[in-house]
């Protein structure tokens, strides 16, 4: 698949900033800051009293904010209404703390459910989120703390500048449309026969399905195979949302066929593994590819093995799924010095 | 020695520079050459590249990350070669994968706008990396900048190899909407 286009990209990708090129070299874990927490809220809270409203951001129309912020984003944002708190869909995002240091900027948000159990210890945003400053900043959040007994959500975003230089954010606007929840990891082993299984495959050629990607650790995949399982009924359910449905043996590979249910609505997603005993054989690839109704995605993994050997493995996997996807509209506009 | 040291050799013209560079970074570039190119020699002449170009480049360049500066030198030199050799058309090696993951984040049918300049479009993939969360970022800039095979990427963050895989994946799928949204692609 190489093209001049893709080189394009490969090239792009050669000129990242600094920063991503050297950090990449120091695989640690995110350590969290050790921000001071009540600092940081007695900051945001004086920040908060002291900003003033532009009279112009009375009239709160979004239309005119988004034409606003595509010709002077810095202005739009400078006449934001500040609000600190928002609901909807029983849901409550309130924003707990805020401060700036340097060329970082963190603030916290607070997430209640009002009127369900929809927040829990999995709470997810589904990179539904947008952060809206005057300037070009990059910055992510994460869930930082889950307190079961209230039922709250602290989610944790940091904001820093592109080249190290000190924030001088003015009113930062987060807004957020998805809140996934429910989120729930399971390892599980299949107790049937891959031998059997594979004797009942069917197929159906490549043409016919639509490819959502993929990966492979040979040759491209794709150009080898002229053919793809045809899924049946669920051999194996380890989790809602998750179900093996084919497995088959083609041009020396076991081919093992999963459906991931919902993945645009619930994220669902995984791997599967084959054991020979206590070895793990590598998988030497994946590809991914659509379901009828274009919700769901199968995702055909390929072991390279005898068919010989297929009476000694076992099949297990590693899946994510999540039960709750609650849509919305949730946004808060605050000062941050 | 520090880096501003070496920088102040490249710009008084002393060879001792190139020394200094390869002492300090050459196994660094050596480690990128060679997770582009399967010959080994080939990779050892694309570092050499990489140091003859920042010799060449300093003066009048002063770069503020020598390390970053160098390893991107020794990328280009080596896709560069990659691309003489032929050597994706054969599709072997493997950088090719590295291009077939890549095309993922291409919008089906469509084209990156001509228009859109190189630099233009590693901003927008900057900004991308910048909303992700650390670990994911250096995963995929390990992936496709370094060209790391999945199973190192594995080994140095103590993850399973398949949840490399997937967190690849998914980041690639994010960068496909990121970019469609940024308006990148040409209509059909």
């Amino acid at each position: 698949m190489y093209s001049l286009k893709n080189e394009k990209f490969v090239s792009a990708i050669g000129n990242l900033s600094d920063e991503y090129v050297l950090e990449a070299l120091k695989p640690v874990k995110v350590q969290k800051q050790p921000w001071r927490k009540a600092l940081a809220l007695a900051a945001a809270l004086a920040f908060v009293l002291l900003a003033s409203v532009p009279a112009l951001a009375a009239v709160n129309v979004e239309g005119a904010y988004e034409l606003l912020y595509a010709a002077a984003p810095t202005f739009a944002q400078r006449l934001k209404p500040v609000n600190l708190s928002d609901t909807d869909q029983g849901i409550c995002m309130t924003l707990q703390d805020a401060a700036v240091e340097g060329d970082t900027a963190i603030f916290r948000l607070k997430f209640q459910d009002l009127e369900l159990s929809r927040i829990d210890e999995t709470t997810d945003l589904f990179d539904s989120y947008t952060i809206r400053t005057g300037q070009d900043l990059k910055g992510h959040c994460q869930l930082e703390d889950y307190d079961a007994e209230t039922g709250t959500a602290v989610f944790l975003a940091e904001l820093s500048s592109m080249n190290g230089q000190d924030l001088r954010l003015g009113k930062v606007t987060f807004s957020l449309y998805k809140i996934l929840s429910g989120k729930q990891e399971t390892e599980s082993v299949w107790e049937g026969s891959l031998q059997d299984a594979a004797k009942e495959a069917l197929w159906q050629p490549s043409s016919t399905v639509s490819i959502r990607g993929g990966w492979g650790d040979d040759d491209p995949l794709l150009s080898k195979t002229d053919r793809f399982l045809s899924p049946q009924a669920p051999l194996w359910e380890p989790v809602q949302g998750v179900s093996l449905t084919a497995i088959g043996y083609a041009d020396g590979f076991l081919r093992v066929q999963v459906h991931y249910a919902d993945i645009l609505q619930y994220d669902n997603h995984g791997d599967v593994r084959l054991l020979q005993g206590k070895e793990n054989l590598p998988c030497a690839g994946m590809i991914a590819y659509w379901d009828e109704e274009k919700t769901g995605s199968y995702e055909e993994y390929f072991f390279l093995l005898s068919e010989d050997a297929l009476s000694e493995c076992s099949l297990t996997g590693w899946f994510v799924t999540a039960s709750q996807l609650t849509e919305g509209r949730w946004q808060v506009t605050f000062p941050i010095p | 020695m520090e880096d501003q040291a070496i920088v102040a050799l490249f710009w008084a013209r002393d060879p001792q520079a190139l020394e200094a560079l390869s002492e300090k970074y050459g196994a660094d570039c050596a480690r990128v050459a060679q997770a582009i190119l399967s010959d080994p020699q080939d990779a050892e002449e694309c570092v050499n590249d990489a140091l003859l170009s920042a010799w060449n480049a300093m003066p009048p360049h002063r770069p503020e990350q020598l390390r970053a500066f160098v390893l991107k030198l020794t990328r280009y030199a080596s896709l560069k070669r990659l691309r003489e050799q032929s050597a994706l058309k054969r599709g072997g090696g493997a950088a090719v994968l590295v291009y077939e993951e890549l095309s993922e984040c291409l919008s089906d049918g469509h084209e990156l706008s001509e228009r859109l300049e190189e630099q233009e479009l590693a901003e927008r993939i900057n900004a991308f990396l910048g909303m992700l969360p650390r670990q994911e970022r250096q995963v995929f800039v390990q992936r496709y900048f370094y060209f790391a095979p999945a199973a190192q990427i594995a080994e140095a963050f103590g993850f399973r190899e398949g949840k490399v895989r997937t967190m690849l994946f998914r980041t690639r799928k994010r960068l496909k909407t990121y970019l469609e949204k940024e308006g990148v692609f040409l209509e059909k």
